[in-house]
């Protein structure tokens, strides 16, 4: 392979990025507990961007793919056509990210294992399941990835960052002669440890189960106990409406200083905008443009105190580019003062997709599976959609006193948050 | 032009690897891709143009063998170099006969054929300089409608597929393109509001003249959705628009009758084969050949070629939709769903132009009929549960009918859900006006993004909304 950024940087005089991605990867795809296909993977795709200050004092950028199927003339005629199509654009001007030479290795334990013994492992570890009777997993896909991102300026930077991780697709099912139930899994870690794999399997297992034996639910006004993977999809579209692109474009539905939990009554809601938590997927040290991640608390108390989001956005609102946090992938969500979840409520154990829009005032989406406590009894339901007035749910929220880390889902904090007087149909 | 340049000079490297291969299984095919993605867009404050947008990008191998029992596959962005040395790296690397417990079904078909296909399109007309001036010109005419609009966003998706298949008994070549115009206005009327319009095609210079022609919905939609209040939940006669007909046809049944769900065991659809499934006024299709759209490739990734198939016959459920895998697992034909979101990912059976067939009724009679429900517009969203039937689609807005008449009394968002059977059985008026929608993208559980397309006419039902 010729030297791509040697052509570029000849060609490309008033700036360019290289961003490289390379990744490995070991797949196992199963159907009904046997081995359907075996597949393997060696993909490396290099995107270029060039830069050309215009006359007007405009920056122009363009960016194409360069693929491993491409000689240098080939190159060299994507390169010429980036450039030309450059002048056509006329951006507010910003300054590419400055830095040094870097290499970083995300932590796993995955380094140096062979990909496919580690997709056999993680195959027989979800196996190993608890599978009580008429439990199976019907469908199952495991994929075992290493991937390596290089991103390369014109002002010197030149970062590599590696990650491993084992991603897991499965469907646990519970059948009877009456019936058959599933719920979907997907399960992102980026450490193999089969115990861990096993266990999560065997909850799932648990939960399709009580699917299976659920009554149907009834329309009613109650408490809705969310978890995880439903705080991570309620609280990032909250944080979405604070990032530097969307105020930039003045589409942002939340201001620094608005209170979200105005009238409060519930806990304070806090949340930082997270380069790394532990075990997540998207975790990463630096981002497409090089930015070194910089944590941000962008919700304190329920109140917006300050935005985050990429160098480019950053400065076009005035950020300093050495204040920018870059595009972070991780929420963190300060735990509350529930030492636990008692009375009458619906604790969320399987939805179909939550829907949070802010500019509508809206939550809801279906629920799968839910318990309805009552005191000491637990009884499982299903068949019911939830809703909400998103500003009668913020100020009034509960959230429990612990502390969970979930890297499927890139989130740590409480492990429930509590929304009160949510519809039920 | 004809098939890529690049794809054209790696056939008989195709050839070869195929040949390296074939003394070590039963089946071998490759698939190689070329295909360009361009992105133009334009909004208050920046614009741009670049290549390798999006999933759809992509330049790469993907080989699939079959030993006689189990399928192995090997993605790769090259296959330069010594075949017989790369053929021994990919025995060696899907170790299919390292995959114990593995599945038993027959090795698929491979019939003699050759063919090449073409679809031209008008692309390489347009000038980058024409289409970015376009899109700022429209950008700008969608700001000056109304000042309470926060930004315009406006787009053109061009895409050119190439796709060479090659295994022992087939040569089968693809070109064809597409583009899709989408126009995006956000407006705050005291609270936010965003809406959306699109125009698609196979040539530019059709979208590019339907665009504009958009502009005045689109801003009068925005202005009624700001205004929009939340609906009372409840059960409600409703009357679908052309999309949100796809969205049922696509997400609350089609997904369902992917036979791949069916061999996994996680489609209800595979006990009610030849049962009524839907009202008898109802007949549903799928196929790149049943619709001209965005999924009407001329070949699948398995190198099916391209069907229609009738799933829902007069209410009954007649037939699913299948790739190579799950056909052969079932011991069915495929009916050419077998797609991949890009030469790295595995096939499944995906939907393509998904739609429910046109009627006989008047969608003003259909209006007229209904006492108090709702005329619901536009999918937000949907999501998919073949096991247990169960729906949720969002629709971007509802109008209020009341004694027989559209009010003006908007509702957004509105959430759809329910039973599927019960659903489509209550489906008592289907109009005679037919529309495909051809700007969309689907995904499969969380992952796998292929384009697709979906629609039909406008349908009276009952259903919860909330």
């Amino acid at each position: 392979m010729f030297d791509v950024e040697k052509i570029v940087k000849a060609n490309a005089k008033d700036g360019y990025k290289i961003v490289d991605k390379a990744s490995v990867s070991h797949e196992l795809f199963f159907v009904g507990g046997k081995t359907e296909t075996v597949r393997a993977t060696e993909t490396e795709e290099t995107k270029v961007t060039v830069y050309v200050n215009n006359e007007d004092g405009t920056l122009g950028d363009s960016t194409f793919p360069v693929y491993a199927s491409m000689d240098e003339n080939a190159l060299k005629v994507a390169l010429n056509k980036a450039l030309s199509r450059a002048k056509l654009v006329h951006n507010k001007p910003y300054a590419l990210v400055e830095g040094g030479k870097e290499v970083v290795e995300l932590p796993s334990n995955l380094k140096g294992l062979d990909g496919k013994d580690v997709a056999k492992q993680v195959a027989k570890a979800v196996f190993d399941a608890e599978m009580v009777k008429g439990g199976s997993i019907n469908a199952l896909e495991i994929f075992v990835t290493e991937s390596k991102l290089r991103v390369r300026l014109s002002t010197g930077l030149d970062k590599t960052q590696i990650k491993r991780k084992i991603s897991i697709e499965a469907i646990p099912t519970h059948t009877d002669e009456k019936e058959s139930v599933e719920l979907y899994e997907w399960y992102e870690v980026t450490s193999l440890n089969l115990e861990d794999i096993t266990r999560e399997i065997s909850e799932k297992m648990r939960a399709v189960k009580d699917r299976h034996e659920a009554v149907k639910g009834t329309p009613q006004t109650i408490d809705v106990a969310l978890r995880p993977e439903e705080i991570m999809s309620l609280v990032e579209t909250l944080t979405d409406e604070l990032s530097y692109g969307a105020k930039y474009m003045e589409s942002n539905a939340y201001e620094v200083g608005d209170n979200l939990q105005e009238g409060r009554t519930g806990d304070p809601l806090t949340i930082a905008e997270k380069a790394q938590v532990e075990g997540g997927s998207d975790s990463a040290a630096f981002d497409a443009d090089g930015t070194a991640l910089k944590d941000r608390v962008v919700v304190k108390d329920g109140k917006a105190v300050a935005l985050w989001g990429t160098s480019r956005y950053g400065q076009y609102i005035g950020v300093k580019p050495e204040d920018v946090t870059g595009d972070l992938g991780c929420l963190s969500v300060e735990s509350g003062s529930l030492e636990k979840l008692d009375g009458r409520y619906l604790e969320c154990a399987s939805m179909s997709g939550i829907q949070v829009d802010v500019y509508n005032d809206y939550i809801g989406g279906e629920i799968r599976l839910a318990y309805l406590h009552e005191g000491d009894k637990v009884t499982p339901v299903t068949g019911i959609s939830m809703s909400a007035k998103l500003s009668e749910v913020l100020p009034t929220l509960r959230l429990t006193n612990d502390k969970v880390v979930r890297g499927a889902f890139n989130y740590e904090g409480p492990s429930r948050m509590l929304l009160k007087n949510v519809q039920i149909v | 032009m004809a098939l890529s340049e690049f794809l054209e000079g790696m056939r008989g490297e195709m050839r070869e690897l195929v040949s390296a291969l074939k003394p070590y299984y039963k089946y071998v095919s490759v698939l190689a891709t070329d295909c360009k993605s361009s992105a133009y867009r334009a909004d208050k404050a920046t614009s741009s143009v670049l290549d390798g947008a999006g999933f759809e990008g992509e330049c790469g191998f993907v080989v699939r063998v079959h030993d006689g029992k189990a399928f192995g596959e090997y993605s790769a962005s090259s296959i330069a170099g010594d075949k017989q040395a790369l053929a021994k790296k990919i025995v060696r690397e899907i170790s299919l006969n390292e995959a114990k417990n593995a599945i038993e079904c027959p090795v698929p078909q491979d019939p003699v054929r050759k063919a090449s296909y073409v679809r031209e399109s008008d692309f390489d007309s347009f000038s980058d300089d024409e289409v970015l001036s376009f899109l700022k010109n429209l950008k700008d005419e969608i700001l000056k409608k109304d000042e309470k609009i926060l930004n315009a966003i406006v787009i053109l998706r061009p895409i050119v597929i190439n796709k060479l298949f090659v295994s022992v008994n087939r040569e089968l070549d693809q070109h064809y393109g597409w583009v899709n115009g989408i126009m995006v206005a956000v407006y705050r009327d005291g609270r936010i509001a965003e809406g959306w319009e699109s125009a698609y095609g196979n040539q530019m210079k059709d979208v590019l003249a339907t665009m504009p022609t958009l502009v005045d919905k689109l801003v009068d939609k925005v202005r009624h959705v700001a205004n929009a209040t939340p609906i009372e939940p409840g059960v409600y006669d409703i009357i679908t628009d052309n999309s949100i007909t796809g969205l049922i046809a696509h997400e609350a049944f089609g997904h369902g009758v992917e036979m791949d769900q069916f061999v996994k065991n996680r489609a209800l659809a595979k006990e009610y084969v030849g049962k009524y499934v839907a009202s008898p006024i109802v007949n549903m299709h799928d196929g790149a050949a049943a619709a001209f759209s965005t999924a009407s490739y001329f070949f699948d990734d398995d190198g099916i070629e391209a069907h229609d198939t009738q799933i829902i016959k007069d209410g009954i459920l007649v037939a699913g939709i299948s790739d190579v895998a799950s056909a052969s697992q079932l011991g069915t034909a495929p009916t050419g769903n077998g797609r991949r979101e890009n030469y790295t990912r595995k096939a499944y059976t995906r939907m393509t132009n998904t739609f429910f067939e046109p009627g006989k009724d008047k969608l003003e009679d259909m209006i007229k009929s209904v006492k108090h429900g709702y005329m619901l517009f536009e999918t937000n969203n949907g999501m998919e549960d073949p096991k247990n039937w169960q729906i949720q689609c969002t629709a971007e807005y509802g109008i209020e009918i009341v004694d027989g008449k559209l009010t003006d009394h908007y509702v957004s968002p509105v959430v759809m859900s329910g039973f599927v059977p019960e659903l489509l059985k209550s489906i008592t008026m289907v109009s005679d006006n037919f529309e495909v929608i051809g700007a969309g993208s689907c995904g499969k559980g969380y992952k796998e993004w292929v384009r697709v397309s979906d629609g039909g006419p406008c349908l009276k039902a009952r259903c919860k909304l909330s």
